[in-house]
């Protein structure tokens, strides 16, 4: 076969991961760059720097700090284990959240720059129609700001399926729970089977491909459809 | 149209990727004895060998079959997980400095203490027509590579024969010091390096699939270089404790050493 069953593992697990980090940082991302586009106050400038800095930070350097905040003995690891009875590192849900850091940036900026971009005009008038604030976000921000959901969506699914400094300190290479496609990868490369890495490379680069072609011509098919049925209206209602 | 057809192929994938999760997880809840081995890269390729064996040796002997998870990875990166509560039963490291650390730190049991394998160096120069020894360094112009000495034994021992005969400081050829001995491997493999210290296990595990000729690698004598003993030890919080004493019984025993000297390594014990 083409692929080895470890590979199949790790490949779906791979996108497991990524998903449920995307979903996840869309969820916490949403607020916090909607927060940080209205918010005016010198402490901006460190908040900005303090999610920037998985950016700047070697994976590598991240992912050893992280080793020892998400420990056992360490803090977070011990409540951890007490709420929930399992180990936080070397675990899939550890690998979740050093995701969820790691990829954070790629998901709030894009989507606090478009935030910037709505006139606030627009959504007083709707508060003096007596729009409720869920409503003006619903149908004035999520529709002005829909690519950058999409590019948020993209880069954070993206950027946690390419890592592998942190995840190579924080897995533990367990096939099935932590370890990841990169991980297979090194794998290969580490004991010398290159066939093999290939194999799995050429995999993940054409299945990148596709994934990124299909995204990007679903947001050219909702882009075109809108202009259709804007062309489609009467001329009285436009 | 379009959007009609991509939507389709959206949905089959993900189908398809919830049936991936669901067998997976279906795969995850058989009831086996799990054994969690953490392996040095360089000898990961010996071990899968090695613990397919034992699965089926043991499985016929217990009540339950016995399946082996292996994680592997450079000993200091597998070496920092365990001192941070990484769930393995054994650690076979590519060195005995990381093994005997864990011992002094009270995270691996002193009397598991095993040397598994023994590791031998070659100066290989895949391009070389001739047989050549440490005199090549006399003439020889260019690059050449080797393990850093501070972090890999086998870069170490490199360094030791180098100094030894006088050539680590003699001019005309420059020394890359990769990061490990896979990444030395590689520089000469790729042929980005000409010529490079490697260990004598990746040539076996290259000649595999590549014609290695006998005349393109020298060996040292093993005496002229510090002994590079790999070391297995057994973890302090192994769940399976019978179990992984067993492994390490098995790993010494002459069957699995045979077997591990016909990768390339020496055997510490026949």
């Amino acid at each position: 076969m083409f692929l080895s069953p470890t590979d199949i593992l790790a490949l779906t697990l791979t996108f497991k991961l990524a998903l449920v980090t995307t979903l996840l940082l869309l969820l916490i991302s949403t607020p916090l760059a909607w927060f940080l586009s209205r918010w005016n106050s010198p402490w901006r400038a460190l908040f900005e720097s303090v999610i920037a800095l998985p950016l700047i930070l070697p994976p590598t350097v991240l992912g050893f700090y992280l080793l020892i905040f998400l420990a056992p003995d360490s803090f977070l690891g011990t409540n951890w284990y007490n709420l929930t009875g399992h180990q936080l590192a070397f675990s899939f849900t550890g690998l979740v959240i050093a995701s969820m850091i790691y990829s954070l940036p790629f998901v709030v900026q894009p989507l606090q720059l478009a935030f910037e971009k709505i006139d606030s005009a627009t959504l007083e008038c709707a508060e003096v129609l007596g729009a409720s604030s869920w409503r003006r976000f619903t149908s004035i921000v999520i529709p002005s700001t829909r690519n950058s959901f999409l590019l948020a969506s993209v880069l954070g699914f993206a950027h946690t399926i390419g890592e592998f400094g942190v995840v190579l300190m924080i897995g533990g290479n367990i096939p099935g729970e932590t370890q990841v496609l990169s991980l297979v990868l090194y794998d290969y490369v580490e004991s010398l089977d290159y066939d093999a890495a290939h194999r799995l490379a050429a995999t993940l680069v054409c299945f990148s491909v596709v994934m990124l072609v299909i995204v990007y011509s679903l947001n050219r098919g909702t882009l075109l459809r809108r202009k259709v049925t804007r062309a489609a209206m009467p001329a009285g209602e436009a | 149209m379009a959007i009609r057809l991509t939507l389709i192929v959206i949905r089959s994938i993900s189908v398809l990727m919830m049936s991936a999760f669901l067998g997976a997880n279906c795969f995850a809840n058989e009831p086996v004895t799990k054994l969690h081995i953490a392996v040095a890269s360089n000898f990961k390729q010996v071990h899968q060998v090695l613990a397919s064996e034992f699965e089926a040796l043991y499985s016929s002997r217990s009540n339950t079959p016995i399946k082996i998870i292996s994680s592997s990875g450079s000993s200091g990166t597998l070496f920092a997980q365990i001192k941070h509560g990484a769930p393995y039963d054994l650690f076979l490291s590519a060195d005995q400095m990381r093994p005997d650390t864990l011992i002094n730190l009270g995270l691996a049991l002193k009397q598991s203490r095993t040397v598994y394998a023994q590791g031998q160096i070659a100066l290989w120069q895949p391009k070389s027509t001739d047989p050549f020894d440490i005199h090549i360094f006399k003439t020889y112009i260019g690059k050449y590579t080797l393990a850093n000495p501070k972090l890999a034994p086998y870069g170490a021992a490199s360094q030791a024969i180098m100094k030894e005969s006088g050539f680590w400081q003699a001019k005309g050829h420059s020394r890359i010091i990769a990061h490990n001995i896979a990444t030395a491997f590689q520089y000469v493999a790729s042929g980005s390096i000409k010529m490079g210290w490697v260990a004598f296990s990746q040539l076996k595990n290259w000649e595999q699939r590549f014609p290695v000729p006998k005349h393109s690698y020298w060996l040292p004598p093993i005496t002229d270089y510090p002994v590079i003993h790999q070391v297995a030890v057994q973890l302090v919080r192994a769940k399976n404790k019978t179990l992984a004493a067993k492994y390490l019984e098995f790993l010494s025993a002459p069957k699995a050493q045979t077997l591990i000297t016909s990768f390339g390594y020496l055997s510490p014990t026949i």
